[in-house]
C-alpha cells in the first residue's frame, strides 16, 4: 500500500568504549581541539551527551488491517520491547498508512526487534508478507551533542552544551534540531533551568539555528579564541523558567 | 570380579569399583587400602587402587600399582581391563588394544571390555576389527538397539563392499520393532535411523528402493528439509526431472536464497534442454558454474529468462539476482551488476566488495565494474541521484561508492588511487570504521606494513568493545613483527589475562601462526618453533576429540553426521592451517641445522659480552618466572585438593621461549616427522615437495631428494622453483664422488636410468638446460631470477652475467581499460625475493643497492624498499609536522599514543580559564 525510503535517527550513549567515534567527530567538525577533561566532563555527563546515528532504511506496507492480528493477539502483551507496547494500546483496526510511518519513525531503534518479534508471532499471522522492513542498515555515526552539567553558586545546576554537530553531508535532514530537542527536554524534565554555549561571532548560521529554539545573545566575550579568527564569541543563553533563572 | 575373596571384602571390591564410576576417588581409595590390609598380595584390588590414583592424578603410582596387579593375577581379565584403561588415560590406544585383547582372551563375552574395544577400535580405524567387535557384541546383546545399529555402521566404515550388508542389518533391526514404534520420545533417533538407511542404499546404488523407502518411511522421518533434498537428489539420479524440478521449486520456496537449491534448479533446465546423461550433465553444470565463460550463448541466454522468471517470483531473493553476475557477459552483464549494486550501495553493505570480488577472475568484468560505478559516482555527487532516477539519494550513498572503489583500485594494484579514493571517504565520513580497517589493508598491500598497523589500531580505537576489530589490527601489528605490542592488543579480549595460556586454550590458531610467522623473521626461531608446534598440537587434538563421539553418535543417533566426522577427520591434516604451521616447523628446523645454535664455549668466543649478558638476563627472568609460577601452582594445589580433589591447575610452560625446542640434537629428523604428515595430507602442494627437496638435501638422502624433484616436475614443470631443484639436484649428483658401496651403487644406477626419462634434461647439459628454461619464460621476473641463481651456481664465475641476466628484466604495464592510471607487473613480494637473492646469494651489493632504488620507484610505498611514502621514511618528517593529524593519516609506528593526537594545542587553555 505504501513506501518510502526514510532517514531515521537513533541516538546512543558516549561510553569509554566508543569515546573514539567523539573524538572523530570534533577533530571533523571543529577547528579547536578538546583535550581529556573535555571528554571527561561529557562521560561524567551521561544523559546530556550523546551521539547520533543515521539509518536509512525503506519500508513497505500492504494491508495493514491485517497487521493488527499480530499486534492484537494476546501474546503481544509479554514480550518487553521499549515503546512497542504503546502499539497495542492505541492501535485501531484501520489506521492509516501515515500512522504506520510515524510508528516505525519513532522507534527505528526497535525496528529490528520488531521484525524477530514478527516471526515470533509468526504462527498467529494470516500472512507474512504484511509489512516488509526492507534494511535496518548500516547506521552511521554522524552528529553528536556533549555537555557538561556545571554547579553555580548556591547549587543550582545549569547545562553547558559544549558542542553540537553534525558532519556536513548530512546537514538539512533534522538531526541537529533531535539532538538539541533532546537536551531541551531533558531539561525541562529535570528543571535545569539554564542552558547555555559559545558561539564565535561569526556563526550566523549557529546563531540563527539556537535562536530558533529560543536562545538569545546574553553576553558577548572578546578574545575567546586564541588561534582562530574572529577570535570574539557570544554566549547564548536559554532560561526554561524565567521564574527560578531570576534567582 | 572380586571372586576370590571373603564376602565382606568382596563387598568392599564392589564399592571401589562403583566409586570409581561416580568419581568418588577418595572413597574408593580407602576401600581399596581396607582390602589390601588383609589380602596385600590381591591382584585386582592393586589394580583397582593403580586405576583410583590415575584420576587422582598420581600417574607414577598408579602404573606400579597396575602392572604389580597384573604381575599377582595375571590370569584376572579385571587387571587387564584396567591396563587397557589405563593406557586409554593416557592416549595410547594400541597399547590399549593389546591389553582389551588379553582381556578377551580371559574372558571372551564381558561386553563392557568389548564395547570398550570397539572405541578404540573406531578410534585407531582398525575397521576389520571393529566389525568383528561389533557383531560379537550384537550377538551376545541383540535386544540392545545400540549394537545393530553399532554393527551396521562398523559395516558401512569398512568398506564399500560390506554397505549393502550394512543396509541388511538395519533392516533386520526394524524386523525387531513394534508396528507402532517409536514412542514420541524417540521419533528424533529413529528418522535419522531412517534417513541413514535411505543414503545407504544411494550409496550403494538402489535408487529406486531408496525412493520406495522414502515414500513409504515419510511420516516417520522428522527432518522434512532432509527428507525432500533426499527425495530430490534420488529423483534427479533416477532421471525423473520433471518431479525433481517440482521439488526443487517447492525447496527454493521454503528459503529463496539457498544457492545450492537454485544451483540444482539450474542443473535441471539444463538438462530438460539438452538431454545429456543426467549425472555427466550435473557435474557440467557445477563445473560450469565455477569455471565460467563455458557458456555457449545461447545456453547464456535461457539462463537469464530463467533467472529472470525466477526473479519475479521471489522478489527478496538476493541470490536470484547475484547468480546471473557470474555467467552474463557485456552489455547484459553491466545492466544486472547495476541493478544489483545500487540498491546495496543506498544500502550501505560493506561487505559488497568481497561479494563481487569473485568476478574480477573474470576477463572484462572489472572494468565494466570500474566504469558502471564511475559513472554512479560523478552521477551522485553532481546532483545526489543515480543516473535516470528522481529520487534523492541518501548521503551516505557517495560514502559506500567511494569505499567499494578504494577496495576495487586495490585490488587492482593502483593503490595511489586507492588511497585517494579512501581519504576521500573518510573526509566525508570519518566515523565509520570499515573505512579504517579497507585503508589499513590497502597500505598492507601496497608494503606499509607499520602503517597499516597503526590504522588498523586506529580502526580498533573506534570500538573497543569489537573483537573482530580487534584480531584485525593484532594480525596487522604481527605482520609489522610488532609482536609485544600485538599480545597485549590481544590479551584485552582474553578472559582471564593470562593470555598466552587462554589464547591456546582456545585453539586460536590464526594468533599462533602469525606471531610464529613473525618471530621466524626475526630469528627467534625458538618462539617461533613454539607458535608452530602449537597448532600441530591443536590438530592432534581435534583428532583426540573425537573419541567421545564414538558412542555418543550411536546413541544419539546421529549417524549421517557421525559418518560425515569420521570422514572429515581422517582428512584433517590437509587443512590449510596445519600446512602452514607444518612448513612453519620444517623452515625452522632447516634454519637450525644450516645454522646450528653455539655450543657454550663458541659462545664465549664469538659473541661479545653485551649479547652474553642479555641472554643471561633473558635465562634469569625466565627462571624467575618459572619459579614464581611454581610457586603459584603449589599454592594453587593446595587450596586445590581440600576441595573433592577436583582441580584446576594451570599447567606451567617450562620452556616459555622454546629454548629447549632448539637444543634438538637432530633438527632434520624432527623436520621430516612433520613432512611425512604433509607428504600424506597435501601431497599436491608445491610447498611440500619444495620441503621435502631441501630436508632430503640435507639427509643426504638422494632418492627421497629425487623424489621430491620428480614430484615437483608432476605439479608445475614451469615454476621456477621446479626449475632451481632440478638442476641443483642434478648439479649436486654430479659433483659427488663416484660410489663405492653396493648401495650407493644402487642409487646410482636408479638415477641414470630415470635421467633421460625428464624430458628438461634429455641429451642437454644443465646449463643448456638453464637457458632453454630462460627462453621459455624470458619476460618472467621470477623465472629469471631462478635462472640467474642456478647460473650462479653452475659456474661461480659467471657472477655478472647472472647479476645481468636480473637487471635486464623489464616490469611491463598490464594492459586495461581503466579509466586511472595503470599497473604494473611486478609482485612486491617477488621484487623483495629478488633483493634477497641478489644481497644474500649472488652477494652483490650494489646490484642489490641498485634494485632496491629501482624498486623504491615501483613500490613508493614499501618499507622494505624505502619508498619515498612510506612511513619507514616519512616518520622524521611526520615528527616535524606540527600540523594537527588528520583523521587516517597514519602517523607511524607511535600508534599507541595516537590518543595523543588530540592534545590541546593552546585554545582549550583560554577554555578553561573562562569557565571557572
Amino acid at each position: 500500500m505504501g513506501a518510502g525510503r526514510e532517514v531515521a535517527i537513533s541516538l546512543d550513549g558516549v561510553r569509554d568504549k566508543n569515546v573514539m567515534q567523539l573524538k572523530k567527530l570534533n577533530t571533523a567538525l571543529f577547528p579547536v581541539r578538546y583535550n581529556d577533561k573535555y571528554y571527561a566532563d561529557a562521560l561524567a555527563s551521561g544523559e546530556f551527551t550523546k551521539l547520533v546515528y543515521a539509518i536509512y532504511w525503506e519500508f513497505y506496507c500492504w494491508s495493514l488491517s491485517l497487521c493488527f492480528s499480530v499486534f492484537s493477539c494476546d501474546h503481544w502483551a509479554p514480550i518487553e520491547l521499549d515503546g512497542l507496547h504503546l502499539l497495542t494500546e492505541t492501535v485501531e483496526i484501520s489506521k492509516p498508512v501515515t500512522f504506520w510511518r510515524e510508528v516505525i519513525l519513532s522507534f527505528p531503534s526497535v525496528l529490528s526487534m520488531f521484525v524477530m518479534s514478527l516471526s515470533r508471532w509468526l504462527h498467529h499471522m494470516i500472512s507474512i508478507t504484511m509489512l516488509h522492513i526492507d534494511a535496518y542498515y548500516n547506521d552511521i555515526c554522524v552528529g553528536s551533542i556533549a555537555c557538561r552539567l556545571e554547579k553555580k553558586e548556591g547549587g543550582a545546576i545549569r547545562v553547558y552544551i559544549m558542542t553540537l554537530g553534525v558532519l556536513a553531508p548530512y546537514r538539512g535532514l533534522g538531526i541537529g534540531t533531535r539532538l538539541l530537542n533532546h537536551v531541551l527536554d531533558l531539561c525541562s524534565k529535570q528543571n535545569i533551568p539554564e542552558i547555555y554555549l559559545h558561539v564565535q561571532t561569526n556563526n550566523e548560521d549557529a546563531i540563527n539555528f539556537y535562536k530558533k529554539f529560543g536562545f538569545e545573545i546574553t553576553e558577548t566575550i572578546k578574545n575567546y579564541y586564541t588561534n582562530i579568527d574572529p577570535p570574539d564569541c557570544f554566549v547564548l543563553t536559554k532560561f526554561t523558567t524565567p521564574s527560578q533563572a531570576k534567582k | 570380579m572380586g571372586a576370590s575373596l571373603p564376602p565382606k571384602e568382596a563387598n568392599l571390591f564392589k564399592l571401589i569399583v562403583k566409586s570409581y564410576e561416580t568419581k568418588q576417588y577418595k572413597k574408593g581409595l580407602k576401600a581399596a587400602e581396607a582390602i589390601l590390609k588383609k589380602f596385600p598380595d590381591h591382584g585386582e584390588t592393586l589394580s583397582m587402587k593403580g586405576l583410583t590414583l590415575n584420576c587422582m592424578d598420581r600417574k607414577s603410582e598408579a602404573y606400579e600399582l597396575v602392572r604389580l596387579g597384573l604381575k599377582n593375577d595375571v590370569k584376572s581379565h579385571v587387571c587387564w581391563h584396567v591396563y587397557g584403561l589405563l593406557y586409554r588415560s593416557d592416549r595410547e590406544y594400541r597399547e590399549a588394544i593389546k591389553c582389551y585383547r588379553n582381556a578377551l582372551r580371559i574372558d571372551p563375552d564381558n561386553i563392557e571390555i568389548l564395547r570398550d574395544l570397539s572405541l578404540l577400535q573406531a578410534q585407531m580405524r582398525d575397521l576389520t576389527g571393529f566389525v568383528e567387535t561389533r557383531q560379537q557384541l550384537l550377538t551376545l546383546k541383540p535386544n540392545h538397539r545400540m549394537n545393530w545399529i553399532g554393527f551396521a555402521v562398523a559395516n558401512h566404515l569398512c568398506s564399500k563392499y560390506f554397505v549393502a550388508k550394512a543396509v541388511e542389518i538395519l533392516e533386520a533391526y526394524e524386523g525387531t520393532l513394534e508396528d507402532d514404534y517409536p514412542p514420541d520420545n524417540e521419533r528424533c533417533e529413529h528418522g535419522e535411523m531412517l534417513l541413514y538407511k535411505i543414503s545407504l542404499l544411494e550409496e550403494c546404488g538402489f535408487l529406486e528402493r531408496a525412493l520406495e523407502e522414502l515414500h513409504k518411511k515419510e511420516p516417520k522421518i522428522v527432518d522434512k528439509l532432509v527428507s525432500k533434498e533426499q527425495e530430490v537428489s534420488l529423483l534427479v539420479k533416477l532421471g525423473r526431472l520433471e518431479e525433481g524440478a517440482n521439488h526443487y521449486k517447492a525447496l527454493l520456496a521454503m528459503n529463496p536464497d539457498n544457492y545450492r537449491s537454485i544451483l540444482c534448479l539450474l542443473c535441471f533446465f539444463m538438462l530438460e534442454d539438452s538431454l545429456l546423461q543426467y549425472y555427466e550433465s550435473l557435474q557440467k553444470c557445477f563445473g560450469l558454474y565455477s569455471e565460467n565463460g563455458k557458456y555457449s550463448s545461447d545456453e547464456i541466454d535461457r539462463l537469464d529468462a530463467l533467472y529472470k522468471s525466477l526473479a519475479e517470483q521471489f522478489t527478496w531473493s538476493s541470490a536470484v539476482k547475484r547468480i546471473p553476475l557470474d555467467f552474463l557477459q557485456g552489455d547484459k552483464f553491466c545492466a544486472a551488476a547495476a541493478n544489483y549494486i545500487k540498491p546495496l550501495l543506498t544500502k550501505g553493505v560493506p561487505s559488497l566488495f568481497s561479494d563481487l570480488s569473485p568476478l574480477y577472475d573474470q576477463p572484462g568484468k572489472a572494468d565494466i565494474l570500474e566504469q558502471l560505478i564511475l559513472e554512479l559516482e560523478h552521477s551522485i555527487s553532481g546532483d545526489g541521484r543515480y543516473p535516470d532516477r528522481t529520487e534523492k539519494e541518501p548521503p551516505s550513498t557517495l560514502l559506500w561508492i567511494l569505499f567499494f572503489l578504494a577496495q576495487h583500485y586495490d585490488r587492482r594494484g593502483q593503490y595511489d588511487i586507492a588511497l585517494s579514493k579512501i581519504d576521500e571517504a573518510i573526509q566525508h565520513t570519518p566515523t565509520v570504521i570499515d573505512l579504517y580497517s579497507v585503508k589499513s589493508r590497502i597500505l598492507k598491500h601496497a608494503g606499509d606494513l607499520v602503517a597499516a598497523a597503526s590504522l588498523a589500531d586506529e580502526a580498533r580505537c573506534m570500538d573497543l568493545a569489537d573483537r573482530y576489530i580487534n584480531s584485525e589490527s593484532v594480525k596487522r601489528m604481527l605482520q609489522a613483527d610488532q609482536v609485544a605490542l600485538a599480545e597485549k592488543i590481544a590479551v584485552l579480549f582474553t578472559k582471564d589475562g593470562d593470555q598466552h595460556n587462554n589464547l591456546h586454550d582456545m585453539q586460536c590458531m590464526w594468533y599462533e601462526l602469525a606471531s610464529g610467522e613473525s618471530y621466524f623473521r626475526q630469528g627467534d626461531l625458538g618462539r617461533a618453533l613454539k607458535k608452530f608446534l602449537a597448532v600441530e598440537k591443536h590438530y592432534a587434538d581435534i583428532t583426540e576429540d573425537q573419541f567421545d563421539f564414538h558412542s555418543y553418535c550411536l546413541r544419539k543417533m546421529t549417524l549421517r553426521a557421525y559418518v560425515d566426522m569420521l570422514r572429515f577427520q581422517d582428512r584433517l591434516h590437509s587443512h590449510a592451517y596445519f600446512h602452514k604451521a607444518a612448513a612453519g616447523a620444517i623452515r625452522c628446523y632447516l634454519k637450525l641445522y644450516d645454522s646450528p645454535l653455539n655450543s657454550p664455549a663458541e659462545v664465549e668466543d664469538n659473541t661479545s659480552k653485551a649479547t652474553q649478558k642479555k641472554k643471561m638476563k633473558k635465562q634469569r627472568k625466565a627462571e624467575r618466572a618459572k619459579k614464581e609460577a611454581e610457586e603459584k601452582n603449589e599454592g594453587s594445589s593446595a587450596s586445590g585438593t581440600s576441595k573433592s580433589g577436583k582441580r584446576h591447575i594451570k599447567p606451567v610452560d617450562p620452556d616459555p621461549y622454546g629454548e629447549k625446542l632448539l637444543k634438538t640434537d637432530d633438527p632434520l629428523s624432527e623436520a621430516t616427522k612433520y613432512l611425512k604428515l604433509l607428504q600424506k595430507n597435501s601431497s599436491d602442494s608445491l610447498e611440500t615437495h619444495l620441503l621435502s627437496f631441501e630436508v632430503n638435501m640435507r639427509k643426504q638422502k638422494i632418492l627421497l631428494a629425487f623424489q621430491a624433484v620428480k614430484q615437483l616436475l608432476r605439479l608445475d614443470a614451469d615454476n621456477p622453483d621446479s626449475h632451481c631443484c632440478l638442476i641443483k639436484f642434478f648439479h649436486k649428483v654430479s659433483s659427488m664422488p663416484a660410489p663405492v658401496s653396493d648401495a650407493e651403487k644402487l642409487v646410482w644406477s636408479v638415477l641414470e636410468a630415470e635421467r633421460p626419462s625428464i624430458s628438461q634434461l634429455h641429451e642437454k647439459t644443465l646449463s643448456e638446460a638453464n637457458k632453454i628454461f630462460l627462453g621459455n619464460h624470458e619476460d618472467s621476473l621470477m623465472h629469471r631470477a631462478a635462472v640467474a641463481e642456478m647460473l650462479y651456481t653452475l659456474d661461480p664465475t659467471k657472477k655478472l652475467e647472472a647479476v645481468k641476466i636480473i637487471e635486464d628484466s623489464s616490469n611491463k604495464i598490464v594492459p586495461t581499460n581503466g579509466a586511472l592510471g595503470s599497473v604494473m607487473e611486478w609482485k612486491l613480494k617477488d621484487c623483495i625475493a629478488v633483493h634477497k637473492l641478489l644481497d644474500n646469494v649472488l652477494i652483490d651489493t650494489d646490484a642489490a643497492l641498485r634494485w632496491k632504488v629501482r624498486c623504491a620507484e615501483y613500490f613508493p610505498y614499501s618499507i622494505y624498499f624505502e619508498g619515498s611514502r612510506s612511513s619507514a621514511v616519512n616518520n622524521s618528517l611526520n615528527n616535524l609536522d606540527t600540523e594537527t593529524p588528520l583523521n587516517g593519516g597514519a602517523n607511524g609506528p607511535d600508534i599507541i599514543q595516537s590518543g595523543n593526537a588530540f592534545t590541546s594545542n593552546g585554545k582549550l587553555e583560554a577554555f578553561k580559564n573562562l569557565k571557572i
